[in-house]
């Protein structure tokens, strides 16, 4: 069962990619991006964290891939824009260094002696267990991503007014 | 004691700090109290004065020797040097001199200068230098003597070039800072000599170190240089540094452009104190120089030959300040030749009588270009007996005892030099002594000359010369008074006398019963033929001036119109400065020019700055290919390094 | 192979290696956009894996903050590509070469 899972989930996740950068109008490529995401919540909910998944599903899928179709619409670029065309020297430089690249750690990963997945306790991640931690080892980590979040805010309030003075 | 000594020096760095900030103050265009400057000015050496006399006073005491510390200065290695003072009796001579002549020259320059602007400038660096020449005589040991020797050289350029907008006299400043540096050389060189030499620089411990017997036989062992022992290298160094500062030959030359500075300053520094740092220095090493009779003999040689060749000089010239100035060279030779025989308290004896009548004539000076408005040409000055008559008499007196009219002090100091010199039973002594004999009658003629072209005949300026105020004759006047009775410190025995002066720098001198100056019956006819001849010299030169001047003013023209060239040779001072120019000054710029101008600061230095900086610019040059500004650029190098750093971990 | 841990990191690794494609050979800046986003997937895929592999609960909290960091991000990234977009009318990266040396 969860063999078959995992390769539905998987040829998703890496197909709905595939679509993501390679169509040619950019809403299309969201959308295939948010097909991969919610495939890639799947992954997640088979490797015991149902709240990374749902986070996912929820965060990423939903709302930040929901803000950047809405630029995309907002912005209303010409389907025949020049900038959707392919560039050759990312090709050839994506096959001459990103494939050996990529294929060089796939190599390393096969080639590696991980362990067995350990039995894990009966806790591990539930939003119980995750919360724990999170606000107890990680507070001032948490306290630091609030003040990145509130920077962002303001940063991007200013950023898209309408005039840049 | 000790506080009254550190107060000397404080008390004059107090009133230069004070009329620094006044100047300050007045530069940035707020007023400034001339009253008040006039008394802080005044106040600090005289209050150094009072500070003086105590420490004089309490000397004896004290044991001969009052010595204060101050702090730790430098402490490198081995090297311990505190900025000490001591006081005895031969800072106790120079003390008095400083600070009372000092004050009195403090007090005319308040009247000299009341029409400069600048004048709290003036009066911090005349305080400043005061300040200095205290540390110079004070100072325990040689670092704090230098202190005070270069700080004095430092006041000296800056009063040189008081009135700075005036190009000639801010080089004239220049010119008396960078001949003394070519002197100073040879006296730092001395000074680490010294310290290789004794291990110490201080006074007591040089002397310790000379009087025993591992330390004199180094001293009189071979230096490794020319054959001389150590004792004369450093004595020969030690002396091309005070031939710097107390202007003897051959770096003389400074003296006369210095008069570029005001005449208080002339009479401070370049006549009074100031150039007998050189005096009191071979004075206060006496211990050394007498382990060297070469070095000795060679100061003799030297300071006799000034004296006669600054006297030729003296001559010809017309401007009234610059026959003082070589007239002050001249003396200084004196002095020189004094300490050179050993018997130091002949040379410092001269320091004393000279500061009083050389400040005299100096501020004489000062007045009679005051009263003729910025006249210095004595062909354009005569008559002034009648419109000055306070001047003239304080000038009169001081010419007649620095021309050696007995009893006026100079006859008694000249005579002791001379006589020292003669019976120094060496070649050296010999030649000094006639140079000095010689200069007597120069010396006698040029001051008379001085003395009848300015007071003497009628008025030939355009000027209405008037006499000047208060301030200014009182204090020549005082200083006269002295230069006529400060003699009689010093009246030797065969006169009935007791030198008293010579009996108390006695404890300085190690060997005051000088041998070959032993009181026999010869030595006796000896010093009584002498002074004999000093007086007929001194009064043949005054008789010379007179009938040259006042009796027949055709002479002169006559004579140097028989003898053109060589009038012209001496006038133009026997073009040695032109010689120095064509020698040393011109090879030097050249060098300075095409060497380390050229060579090593335009292409050495710059080659180097300029050349990192090409590299740069092409590096940058050559890097920025890869800043394309296309963010696939940056990611493709980005995963050629991932690629590149993983194979590397694979190996 | 399920369960085998190297499935997923191989998984994790194309889809990295996909978003660089992607960020390599297209030009719209929005698109390189999503290319960034996919590969911070692939991140978090990698960290999830371990974090099972080892059973320790820090992956999750660390694909809590890759999420936040991603949200910040984009609210910046977008709003720059908006000011962008106003101020030039194109997303081409290639016009973008201000900072060319």
């Amino acid at each position: 069962m969860h063999q078959v899972f995992f390769w539905i989930f998987a040829s998703v996740a890496v197909g709905a990619g595939l679509l993501a950068i390679t169509r040619k109008a950019a809403l299309h490529c969201a959308l295939s991006l948010v097909v991969s995401f919610v495939a890639l919540a799947g992954l997640y909910f088979q490797l015991k964290a149902p709240f990374p998944g749902i986070l996912q599903v929820m965060l990423y899928a939903g709302a930040i891939m929901v803000l950047v179709i809405f630029v995309i619409m907002f912005l209303n670029a010409p389907e025949e824009d020049p900038s959707e065309k392919i560039s050759k020297p990312g090709v050839i430089a994506s096959v001459f260094l990103l494939i050996p690249f990529a294929a060089l750690l796939i190599g390393v990963i096969l080639h590696s002696n991980l362990p067995v997945p350990a039995a894990v306790a009966p806790d591990f991640g539930t939003v119980a267990s995750i919360g724990t931690r999170l606000f107890g080892t990680w507070t001032w980590v948490f306290e630091v991503l609030s003040l990145l979040l509130l920077a962002a805010l303001v940063a991007a309030v200013l950023l898209a007014k309408k005039r840049l003075d | 004691m000790g506080t009254a000594l550190s107060l000397i020096p404080l008390a004059l760095l107090a009133g230069a700090a004070l009329n620094g900030f006044f100047s300050l103050w007045s530069a940035r265009g707020r007023s400034v109290s001339r009253t008040l400057v006039h008394v802080v000015a005044c106040a600090a050496p005289l209050f150094a004065f009072a500070m003086a006399i105590q420490v004089w006073r309490g000397l004896g005491e004290a044991g001969g020797r009052i010595t204060t510390q101050w702090f730790e200065w430098i402490a490198v290695g081995d090297l311990r040097i505190g900025l000490d003072l001591t006081a005895d009796a031969l800072t106790c001579v120079m003390l008095l001199v400083i600070t009372g002549i000092g004050s009195l020259i403090h007090i005319y320059s308040t009247a000299y200068m009341h029409e400069e602007e600048g004048f709290a400038r003036y009066f911090s660096a005349l305080n400043l230098f005061t300040f200095f020449m205290t540390i110079l005589v004070l100072g325990k040991n040689l670092a704090v003597l230098f202190v005070g020797w270069e700080g004095v050289g430092l006041c000296s350029y800056l009063l040189i070039g008081y009135w700075w907008k005036d190009s000639e006299k801010a080089t004239a400043g220049m010119k008396a800072f960078v001949v003394n540096r070519v002197g100073d050389f040879g006296f730092l060189i001395a000074l680490f000599l010294l310290w290789r030499t004794a291990g110490t620089l201080d006074f007591a411990g040089i002397q310790a170190y000379a009087t025993s017997e591992a330390g004199r036989a180094t001293l009189l062992g071979p230096s490794g240089i020319l054959g001389a022992s150590v004792a004369t290298l450093i004595g020969l160094l030690l002396f091309w540094g005070a031939t710097g500062k107390s202007a003897q030959i051959p770096l003389y030359v400074w003296l006369p452009d210095a008069m570029a500075g005001p005449t208080p300053v002339s009479a401070l520094i370049h006549a009074a104190t100031m150039v007998t740092a050189g005096v009191y220095m071979v004075a206060r090493l006496n211990f050394l120089y007498a382990l060297s009779p070469v070095a000795q003999g060679t100061i003799m040689v030297v300071a006799g030959v000034t004296s006669l060749f600054a006297g030729v000089m003296a001559l010809a010239q017309t401007d009234i300040k610059k026959v003082l100035a070589y007239s002050t060279i001249s003396q200084i030779g004196y002095m020189m030749l004094g300490v050179g025989t050993g018997y130091v308290a002949a040379g410092m004896f001269h320091v004393v009588t000279h500061a009083f009548f050389k400040a005299a004539l100096f501020l004489g000076s000062g007045s009679v270009i005051h009263a003729c408005h910025h006249e210095q040409d004595m062909r354009h000055m005569g008559g002034l007996r009648k419109k000055m008559p306070w001047t003239c008499a304080a000038m009169t007196l001081s010419a007649a005892a620095m021309a050696g009219v007995p009893p006026l002090s100079g006859f008694f100091s000249k005579d002791e030099i001379l006589w020292r010199a003669f019976s120094h039973g060496t070649m050296a002594g010999k030649i000094g002594w006639l140079c000095g004999f010689l200069g007597a009658l120069l010396t006698a003629f040029y001051m008379f000359r001085l003395i009848f072209m300015t007071f003497g005949g009628s008025y030939r300026g355009h000027a209405h010369p008037h006499e000047v105020p208060k301030p200014m004759w009182m204090t020549q006047g005082a200083l006269a008074l002295g230069a006529a009775i400060v003699g009689f410190l010093g009246v030797p025995h065969i006169l009935g006398g007791h030198d008293i002066f010579g009996h108390y720098l006695a404890p300085i001198i190690p060997d005051f019963a000088q041998p070959h100056a032993a009181h026999g019956e010869h030595a006796i006819a000896v010093e009584w033929s002498l002074m004999a001849w000093s007086v007929v010299m001194g009064l043949a030169g005054i008789s010379a001036a007179w009938w040259a001047y006042v009796k027949k003013p055709e002479l002169p023209g006559r004579v140097t119109a028989k003898i053109p060239k060589l009038h012209a040779l001496v006038r133009d001072k026997f073009r040695v400065d032109e010689a120095y120019t064509a020698t040393v000054v011109r090879p030097t710029e050249s060098l300075a020019r095409q060497v380390v101008l050229r060579g090593v600061d335009q292409g050495l230095i710059e080659g180097i700055v300029n050349g990192l900086g090409s590299v740069a610019r092409l590096l940058g040059r050559v890097l920025s290919f890869g800043q394309t500004g296309l963010l696939r650029g940056y990611v493709g190098i980005m995963i050629l390094g991932a690629l590149l750093l993983l194979l590397s971990v694979l190996g | 192979m399920a369960n085998d841990p190297k499935a997923y990191l191989v998984v994790s690794v194309l889809l990295f290696a996909i978003g660089m494609a992607g960020f390599l050979i297209r030009k719209n800046l929005l698109i390189v956009f999503l290319s960034v986003e996919l590969m911070l997937n692939a991140g978090a895929l990698a960290i999830l894996v371990f974090a099972r592999l080892y059973g320790d609960t820090d992956g999750h909290v660390f694909f809590f903050l890759i999420l936040a960091l991603a949200a910040a991000e984009s609210a910046v990234g977008l709003s720059m590509v908006i000011a962008l977009y106003r101020l030039r009318h194109k997303l081409d990266t290639d016009d973008l070469v201000e900072l060319r040396g």
